[in-house]
């Protein structure tokens, strides 16, 4: 009895002892008591939030993706921070290949840091309800900057990504986007030296492959690294969809939702591709290519027309200028019956979330300030007269970097944590990452110029059954429809009596069942689908 | 006459009292040897038993905030959702044929290489080859993916250049289903034989090599060493080796089969664990993984059970 009871009071202790250590922990009461206030303006706009955003310094846990080695105190983003706002980020990186892990491991095991980004929206409106992230709207009235953005002049965003109560687990990014970003590209110094034209069209796309072929009869002119994503990355040319649900789509024409896998114009796609990959026009490892393998194809004259980011268009030639200084990758029209590329919408969703505990309301305001001009300014373009001023055509140059090739967004990141995927919330426009190069240029009037965008499909929002009825259906009928896809290009036997086969397959999966979700949602009051 | 029981004894009935002062006497006689076990006992409490109270979120809808015992009990609902799902039984044939194929195909491999090995007397080449038979486990699944990747690329693999010199079509292995297990075995026995080996070596070493000077003055040839000495001396290493591999026949990594897997091999390649890895982690269905997961584990040791049963009734030992 007398040991129990001795037992009892130790671990009541030891509770207690780590009670208190746990609160004291994260607020880093260094010396000074109380932060002195900041004269308004000094930082510039920063949406009528007072700074500095606490009373006392208070340390905070930011969970992103980088590359960067060292993201700490050192770094000028850090040290402006703490020095505006009163808040000491600690900046928990992961590089980007094993983000996804790590952050899945982390919310399994209920420790989540104040702030993080990159989980999928069903997953964050989940861990929402079990109130392990915050709904952000409930703090409006402290944020200026979100209120003002998000619940004014794009009232649709809390409609759209939150959740069927009305409400929104992720911060929302602001005006990210460049107009164009993926696309079809081609190597111009071949076509030039062939004297092939540019397509405007599918058929002279075609043409313009075959055409290569000849002069390079052991190359396979079109290589491929997206693996299965090729299907959605050439849909786009074929109207079938722009968000990030494919292979389900919005129809404008009659206003309803359809499954880009079993439609007319999805199998029209993948006739073009099988006569492609027959007549050897596409490289047959199109399934399989690692991203070093389609380098090695991209720069050696073994393929010569590709799909993929803008950037690589400058990538590719640094990287192969010494030996081949003609080599000249530039951005394509696009493939398919409407010519279209995908429009990139204004409000991006990166998942980034708020974690319930003592240090909420603070990391809310810490993301306001981001939202902020002043913040944006801060994480995207840096500290006027301290790393950059600026140059004579209108965007920063950063003294100190002038000795390197290339400042990009990676190099700033690395230098001074601006950049940071998850922490840049609204992106100023004046940053060097919108100073098209030449060729990023001709890109962005190529398809401006003639609006050639495919509209965007509305964000829909489902409800918890919903959205565990998607989770059951979704996987397996992509992965029975990619595995269609490929068989149809690759297997000689698979033509019109396996297409119907496989459409009667998809419908006994449920993609009726999971296309009546969709178009219930699109009806459903609580999706307003007023996006842009 | 004397009475029968007059020469026995009376055994003095054994106290518990007494019992546990004999547990306790062996505990303090051997008092260090037990200490020596304590890490053992400690990593199986905590690694192994202990992670075996949170099987109970697969009959719970685990959230995890809520932790495991405040949330909801479901009974069965996770099991019965997986059975009747209709990948199930794509998933079990992928699973259990990807397993017994590298069972049947992977077990003599070790054996074999270990008896080659055995009859080396060069020690220079032996040690070369076993050097070199060991590296491939050493590699991480990522590079080893990477290289067959590579190998049997149509372009430029090493394996299709090899038969376009023999005047052979080239062949796209990776995208093509009949290949799909042969290339998941195969590269699990190169990965995997030189290392399996070293414990062949090991009982092939404790072999009496009397055994062989009695052969060898008899006028017996190595093959007949190897078959009527080796062999069955190697015999019950075998055995327990087999009825491991049983037991673990059904956990197929998934590593590698996702980094080896494409659209056109789905249907042949998926199989339990890619399954729990894309339900649990990528799509955070923790009591359905548990679920699936704690199903794998149960037939995994049905059969390690048989696979003990049937070596015991066959005269030879189980593990047991």
């Amino acid at each position: 009895m007398m040991l129990k009871k001795r037992i009892s009071i130790v671990l009541t202790a030891t509770l207690l002892t780590s009670i208190l250590a746990a609160c004291s922990s994260g607020t880093d009461k260094g010396g000074s008591a109380a932060l002195p206030p900041q004269e308004p303006g000094q930082y510039g706009d920063t949406g009528n939030l007072a700074l500095p955003l606490v009373d006392e310094p208070t340390t905070i846990t930011y969970m992103l993706p980088s590359n960067a080695k060292d993201l700490g105190p050192g770094k000028l983003v850090v040290q402006e921070l703490e020095k505006r706002t009163g808040i000491k980020v600690n900046f928990q990186t992961y590089s980007p290949q094993t983000y996804q892990d790590k952050l899945k491991v982390i919310v399994a095991s209920g420790k989540l840091p104040d702030i993080f980004t990159g989980l999928k929206p069903a997953e964050l409106k989940k861990i929402g309800k079990q109130n392990g992230v915050v709904a952000i709207n409930k703090y409006a009235d402290q944020l200026p900057n979100f209120k003002k953005l998000y619940m004014e002049e794009n009232d649709w965003v809390l409609k759209s990504y939150g959740d069927e109560a009305g409400n929104l687990y992720t911060w929302p990014i602001y005006n990210l986007n460049r107009k164009v970003n993926h696309g079809f590209m081609f190597r111009k110094d071949i076509f030039d030296e062939l004297g092939i034209k540019e397509w405007t069209n599918t058929d002279e796309f075609y043409e313009a492959l075959k055409k290569v072929k000849a002069a390079y009869p052991d190359s396979y002119p079109y290589a491929s690294k997206s693996l299965a994503n090729i299907f959605r990355d050439w849909a786009f040319g074929w109207g079938l969809g722009n968000t990030d649900q494919y292979p389900a789509y919005y129809d404008e024409k009659d206003g309803t939702w359809k499954y880009a896998a079993v439609q007319q114009a999805h199998k029209d796609m993948l006739d073009f591709m099988k006569k492609l990959y027959n007549e050897k026009l596409l490289d047959p490892e199109f399934l399989t290519d690692t991203q070093d393998s389609w380098t090695t194809k991209m720069t050696t004259d073994k393929s010569f027309v590709t799909f993929d980011w803008i950037g690589r268009l400058d990538l590719f030639y640094n990287q192969i200028k010494e030996q081949n200084p003609d080599y000249d990758l530039r951005y394509a029209n696009p493939v398919g019956p409407t010519g279209n590329v995908r429009t990139l919408p204004e409000v991006s969703d990166f998942s980034v979330a708020v974690a319930k505990n003592k240090n909420t309301e603070v990391s809310l305001k810490l993301l306001d300030y981001l939202t902020s001009p002043s913040g944006s300014e801060l994480m995207t373009i840096g500290v006027e007269g301290v790393n950059f001023e600026w140059g004579g055509d209108g965007f920063p140059v950063y003294p100190e970097l002038k000795d390197l090739p290339l400042v990009d967004i990676t190099v700033l990141e690395d230098r001074y944590a601006m950049w940071l995927e998850g922490a840049y919330l609204r992106p100023d426009h004046r940053s060097i990452y919108y100073r098209f190069s030449e060729k990023e240029q001709e890109a962005q009037d190529k398809i401006v110029k003639e609006d050639r965008f495919e509209p965007l499909d509305p964000i829909l929002n489902f409800t918890d059954e919903e959205t565990s009825k998607l989770a059951e259906l979704q996987t397996s009928l992509q992965k029975s429809a990619e595995e269609f896809n490929a068989k149809y290009i690759l297997d000689a036997g698979y033509g019109e009596a396996q297409w119907a086969d496989f459409q009667t397959e998809l419908s006994r999966s449920g993609v009726e069942e999971l296309m009546s979700i969709y178009n219930a949602a699109q009806k459903d009051t609580r999706s307003p689908n007023r996006r842009p | 006459m004397e009475h029968p029981a007059a020469n026995y004894k009376t055994v003095p009935k054994k106290s518990s009292r007494s019992r546990l002062g004999t547990t306790w006497n062996h505990i303090k006689r051997d008092r260090q040897l037990l200490l020596l076990f304590l890490p053992c006992i400690l990593f199986y409490a905590i690694f192994r038993y202990g992670p075996l109270y949170g099987l109970i979120i697969a009959f719970k809808d685990y959230s995890v905030f809520s932790g495991v015992l405040g949330s909801e009990w479901v009974g069965f609902e996770h099991f019965i959702t997986f059975f009747t799902n209709h990948d199930f039984w794509m998933l079990f044939r992928n699973t259990l044929l990807l397993g017994l194929y590298t069972l049947i195909f992977g077990f003599p491999f070790p054996i074999l290489l270990a008896l080659l090995l055995n009859e080396v007397r060069n020690k220079w080449l032996k040690k070369s080859v076993q050097t070199f038979s060991y590296f491939p486990a050493f590699l991480s699944v990522v590079i080893i993916s990477s290289m067959i990747i590579d190998f049997l690329s149509p372009n430029h693999g090493i394996l299709n250049q090899m038969l376009a010199a023999f005047g052979f079509e080239t062949k796209y292995f990776l995208v093509d289903p009949g290949w799909f297990r042969p290339i998941y075995v195969i590269s699990e026995i190169w990965a995997n034989m030189g290392y399996e080996s070293i414990i062949y070596l090991a009982a092939i070493a404790g072999i009496s090599p009397t055994l062989y000077e009695a052969a060898k003055v008899d006028g017996a040839s190595r093959f007949h060493m190897i078959r009527h000495i080796t062999l069955p001396g190697l015999f019950p290493t075998m055995l327990i080796m087999f009825i491991l591999k049983t037991g673990s026949m059904i956990r197929v990594g998934y590593e590698k089969v996702l980094l080896l897997y494409n659209p056109m091999t789905y249907d042949v390649a998926d199989v339990f664990s890619t399954y729990v890895y894309r339900k649990g982690l990528l799509e955070s269905n923790y009591s359905y993984a548990a679920a699936v997961g704690l199903f794998e584990a149960l037939v995994a040791m049905v059969m390690l059970l048989s696979a003990n049963a049937v070596s015991k009734r066959l005269g030879g030992n189980g593990l047991w």
